[in-house]
């Protein structure tokens, strides 16, 4: 499904990382996969999320998903193709309702023309109708599905932290995407809420969706993923099964030996 | 039972509005269709600035191509209401151009675009001498408007016509805003970044706001001609752009009402302090300064915070 062979990155000549190979397999008719990318603080896991979602230029490599090049691509384009990415820190559209934030997403798949985009919206609202009542009635799905119906009508920026981070992940969701890559989803959030995104990230993938996931926190990473990526140094230093990761001499040295032995 | 008042509220107010013409004299008149153009013009700058986050500094640009465009299409072939059709249609072209050139680059780069362009057609306005009569202004000749407006004297006649396009105005810009466009807008305006994430693509969402906001502050400069019969290069000078970025501040950013206020604001505003003479715009500039610190979200959004909190306590005993 997705390929990301030799990829290269630097900042004004600073290298980021380099040689950088990571996949996710398409698996039809069996489990989707559920993929974790750990590693230390400025690894890179977060250029590399926005160099295959559009939002930076890669120095060398490429990025294949379903076959077609990424790279060179835009964001809305990549979302389109079938691959979401939700942030780390922007979270959510603050000023409109927590259903109009997923409705925006919701609206990706009804195709609207031209005249629906932009001539219609000026005129009456019965011409759009049926596509923006299909738009709100799976958002209202996906709301129900991380259990934030209840919130439907609050303004998102007055949301507490952790339920903007959800909103984030149903956003992903409504875009109804083949791989959903998320960025820290647990990070800043209390356990209580941590248990619950994980079991989010578990119902979704459950559902059919690739998940390919950033985080921080080991427990939640070990405990959910199926196959984990560290990225450290400007490398990846291990790939593989939580159970080898855990006991891999290299990354307990570079990451797990940095005070994170305690989360693990 | 609240929503029949609001009714019965904007409906009297519009007989008063439409009656106006034929209760009063020709210089309150004249203040009342600066108001209806300015409120015109405020509503692009909203549509704009408070509801897609574009902060355009050469609004003018448009503002004083659709005075020129009107003027000079009135005086060719007398026409009447197709010269404000050709003001909107020349302003939507420039939109379209200069927001695809612009629109898709960074901030800064669309800041000194829109500001070159519009002080570029300032410069032409000035030394195309036999178009636009260059600093001596061009002066516009009535014609009739035709339609049912025919029969009532010709600032009446514009007048009513202002009336009737500014309510199409504002009832467009309203389902427009309610519409699954006017959502993804405004979730540009909250984070274009996001935007794109969710398979919106803001530039052209951008374009089609500029390019309709172009259209209708082209159609505010048309009527400005038409009313006021001069059109002089110093429409198409940033003194404008301020004036429609600061309606918007003042009425609030964002609001459906805030820009009818703000021109309420503004153009009273501007007539009270005319006997002050060339201090008014000085003291004009200060006022609203003052107006925008101490009401940062602007007039209608401040009152529905007030409103909010009001409601708030009222649950709480
Ligand atoms: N836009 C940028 N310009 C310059 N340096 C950047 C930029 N974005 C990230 N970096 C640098 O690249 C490195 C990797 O950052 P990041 O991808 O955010 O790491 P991570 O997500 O793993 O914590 C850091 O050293 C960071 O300072
Ligand atoms: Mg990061």
């Amino acid at each position: 499904m997705l390929e990301i062979r030799n990829l290269s990155k630097s900042f004004q000549g600073l290298q980021v990382f380099s040689g950088i190979d990571l996949t996710v397999e398409d698996r039809p008719g069996e489990k989707s996969p559920l993929i974790g990318v750990i590693g230390p603080n400025g690894a890179g896991k977060t250029t590399l999320f926005n160099i295959f979602t559009g939002y930076a230029k890669a120095d060398g490599g490429s990025v294949i998903f379903d076959g077609k090049e990424l790279l060179g691509k835009k964001p809305h384009e990549i979302v389109r193709a079938g691959l979401t990415r939700t942030f780390q820190s922007t979270l959510a559209f603050r000023q409109l309702t927590v259903k109009e934030n997923v409705l925006v997403a919701a609206y990706l798949h009804e195709d609207f023309s031209f005249l629906e985009r932009f001539i219609y919206p000026l005129v009456s609202l019965k011409l759009t109708q049926k596509k923006t009542r299909d738009a709100q009635e799976r958002a209202e799905k996906v709301l129900s599905m991380v259990g934030m119906l209840d919130d439907m009508d609050m303004v998102s920026g007055n949301l507490p932290y952790g339920k903007q981070k959800k909103l984030g992940i149903a956003m992903g969701l409504a875009t109804e995407p083949k791989l959903l890559a998320l960025d820290e989803p647990a990070a800043g959030l209390n356990p209580h809420e941590t248990a619950e995104t994980m079991e989010l990230l578990q119902e979704i993938n459950r559902g059919g969706t690739a998940v390919l996931v950033i985080e921080h926190n080991m427990k939640l990473i070990m405990t959910a993923c199926e196959r984990i990526y560290v990225l450290s140094g400007g490398r990846i230093i291990a790939e593989g099964l939580p159970q080898e990761i855990a006991k891999n001499e290299r990354v307990i040295e570079v990451y797990l030996g940095k005070g994170m032995t305690a989360h693990a | 039972m609240k929503r029949t008042w609001t009714r019965i509220t904007i409906a009297v107010a519009l007989v008063l509005v439409v009656a106006f013409p034929f209760l009063t004299n020709a210089y309150i008149l004249g203040i009342a269709q600066a108001m209806l153009l300015y409120f015109i013009y405020a509503m692009a700058m909203n549509l704009l600035m408070g509801y897609t986050g574009i902060r355009s500094f050469g609004q003018a640009g448009f503002w004083g191509v659709g005075a020129y465009v009107t003027g000079l299409m009135m005086n060719m072939h007398q026409y009447g209401i197709l010269s404000l059709l050709g003001a909107m249609i020349i302003g939507a072209v420039l939109g379209l151009a200069v927001g695809m050139l612009s629109l898709r680059l960074q901030s800064v780069y669309f800041f000194i675009t829109t500001l070159g362009v519009s002080e570029m057609l300032r410069v032409i306005a000035i030394n195309w001498m036999p178009v636009t009569r260059g600093p001596m202004g061009l002066m516009v000749q009535p014609t009739s408007m035709g339609l049912f407006l025919g029969r009532f004297e010709y600032q009446t006649q514009v007048y009513l016509l202002s009336v009737l396009l500014a309510v199409l105005c504002f009832l467009g810009l309203r389902t427009l805003m309610r519409s699954h466009t006017g959502k993804i807008l405004m979730s540009i305006r909250d984070s274009e970044p996001l935007a794109d994430s969710v398979g919106v693509n803001p530039t052209a969402y951008k374009v089609f706001a500029f390019a309709t906001a172009g259209a209708i502050t082209a159609l505010s400069g048309g009527l400005n001609a038409m009313a006021y019969r001069i059109v002089v290069p110093d429409f198409l000078s940033m003194q404008y752009t301020t004036i429609g970025l600061l309606m918007v501040l003042i009425g609030g950013s964002g609001e459906l009402w805030g820009p009818l206020f703000g021109a309420l604001i503004y153009v009273g505003f501007n007539e009270g302090l005319r006997s002050i003479g060339e201090f008014r715009l000085v003291i004009f500039a200060l006022i609203m300064i003052l107006v925008v610190m101490l009401f940062p979200k602007g007039l209608i959004g401040t009152l529905k915070q007030q409103t909010n909190k009001i409601k708030q306590r009222k649950q709480q005993t």
